[in-house]
């Protein structure tokens, strides 16, 4: 099974627990992540794992190609993020330094995920009910946890390009935000350097369904490893910061970047448009 | 792999070279290398591709020698089918009104449509503000064909200042421009993009795809440079269209 199709029956996995209505219990690839090992990341939703080699997700022989370029072991310099990563989110309870992870949009949790649109109510857009593929594609803060990210730098920007929904974040190295910024989901970011951490302010950021908008600051850090840690905060009115959600990018050399179109999936799942 | 890099972005340095020169030869040639170490120095100091582009024309691939799009007959009459709903934006023929991405060489010539290029060594991104798709060209030879995908595989490479990139693997339903001009699936894409001092730049587009076309064909398109600060917008094609939760 190649990756681009595991990663295909993993959505699809994810997809049906959507349907099922269990959102994040019913989907083993998504639920367990908040308490993941790396072997639990990759695991395979139950229901597809015997169509998978030995029940999980990862590349074969034939997909590590030479489009793993950032090549191994990661740059030296603490300042290079340019790579390929997937990520690892930590658990926590609050604050820095672990505990359980809270729940979606909870203390110590992620960011909330953008609520489905068939959930509780008329299909966003209004007119016929969605199908299951129509809510392939969320709209929310990209929280750099795709399958995979690909960060591109120079001094000029910082680009996260997340494989998931084609999602993009950009971040340039300037002082000031845009000038009258119309709301967006990834926000206007700026970025600069407080030592060799890389700290990313987002602000209007769009959040479905609310008039206010978010505010992040992200602090990323380059370990010895070539893995990034990420602790990400929220910004509240008086300019406080309140820790949101720590992720770690790991170096993944063995992954390249897939084409991921999930405006495909409604029609894959059978809705052709009408 | 490193050993391609290391073809395609270590110069050798005059200070590498000298290490192994001796004598009043030593000397001549130092002199000659850090002429021609000026002369890079210049062609280094040659317009940038990076930047926010915006292609002129009518988002219209035709060959440079002003005649049709040479196609057999039978990919004729299939675009003869569809060119006129492509042309009127009718979703139900064009996959991108329905927000498939437009593939390649059309979203990049599409007037319409912005987009930012950035460079890196290892690989250079194509942002497009359309939908917020990038390609991604991976800097080498060509690797083993992982597709089709809408963008294709791009492998790209530099001829002087010139970035060429071999595009394979091309979506069956991304056509090469917004009149549906067809490909098969072997097509096979070579772009030259060159920059025509700071504020334009020259993309020329070899077609060569034997089972649509009765030969190669060569295409150009002028792109202009957009002011400094522009910014490439985030554009959700769902939300555009009107489709949230219907396709």
């Amino acid at each position: 099974m190649g990756l681009r199709a595991a990663r295909a029956v993993w959505r699809a996995g994810l997809l049906t627990g959507l349907a099922a209505g269990g959102f994040l219990a019913a989907s083993p690839g998504i639920g367990q992540v908040g308490q993941a090992t790396d072997e639990d990341f990759q695991e395979a939703p139950p229901q597809f794992r015997e169509a998978l080699s030995g029940g999980r997700i990862k590349p074969d022989e034939s997909e590590l190609t030479r489009q793993n370029v950032q090549g191994v072991p990661p740059s030296a310099d603490p300042r290079d993020f340019n790579g390929m990563y997937n990520f690892l989110r930590k658990p926590r309870a609050g604050g820095p330094g672990g505990g359980p992870g809270g729940a979606p949009g909870g203390a110590g949790g992620p960011p909330p995920m953008p609520r489905p649109a068939a959930a509780g109510g008329a299909p966003a857009g209004g007119g016929r009910q969605p199908n299951i593929g129509s809510r392939a594609c969320q709209f929310a803060f990209p929280g750099l946890t795709s399958y995979s990210t690909t960060i591109v730098m120079n001094d000029r920007s910082v680009i996260f390009l997340m494989e998931e929904n084609h999602a993009l974040r950009w971040a340039r190295f300037t002082d000031r935000h845009q000038a009258n910024f119309t709301p967006t989901y990834s926000g206007d970011s700026i970025a600069k350097w407080e030592g060799n951490t890389l700290v990313v302010d987002t602000e209007g950021v769009k959040v479905e369904g609310q008039a206010a908008t978010d505010h992040y600051v992200e602090k990323f850090a380059k370990l010895p490893d070539g893995n990034i840690a990420i602790d990400r905060f929220r910004v509240d009115a008086s300019g406080a910061l309140t820790p949101a959600e720590q992720v770690t990018l790991r170096w993944r050399p063995d992954l390249h970047y897939v084409e991921d179109i999930c405006e495909d999936l409604g029609e894959a799942f059978g809705v052709n448009y009408q | 792999m490193s050993r391609i890099f290391v073809k395609i972005w270590v110069r050798p340095s005059v200070s590498t070279i000298s290490e192994n020169l001796r004598g009043a030869a030593k000397k001549a040639l130092i002199v000659a290398l850090l002429a021609g170490a000026g002369m890079a120095s210049a062609q280094n100091a040659a317009p940038s591709l990076e930047g926010v582009w915006l292609a002129q024309g009518d988002g219209l691939l035709r060959p440079v020698d002003g005649k049709a799009p040479p196609l057999k007959p039978a990919a004729a009459r299939a675009y003869q089918a569809v060119r006129a709903k492509y042309l009127a934006g009718d979703a139900k023929v064009d996959p991108a009104k329905r927000c498939k991405p437009p593939g390649e060489p059309r979203l990049m010539i599409d007037p319409a449509v912005p987009f930012e290029i950035v460079t890196t060594k290892p690989r250079i991104l194509f942002l497009y503000q359309w939908n917020r798709l990038v390609r991604m060209v991976e800097m080498g030879a060509p690797r083993e064909v992982i597709g089709p995908t809408y963008f294709g595989q791009n492998a790209g490479s530099w001829d002087g200042e010139t970035l060429v990139v071999d595009v394979q693997a091309l979506h069956d339903s991304a056509a090469l421009d917004k009149s549906g001009l067809p490909h098969g699936e072997n097509a096979h894409l070579t772009q030259r993009f060159k920059a025509v001092g700071d504020r334009q730049m020259e993309v020329t587009i070899h077609v060569d795809d034997p089972e649509v076309y009765t030969r190669p064909w060569d295409a150009k398109i002028l792109f202009v440079r957009q002011p400094e600060g522009t910014r490439i917008k985030e554009d959700i094609c769902l939300e555009r269209e009107g489709l949230l939760g219907k396709i």
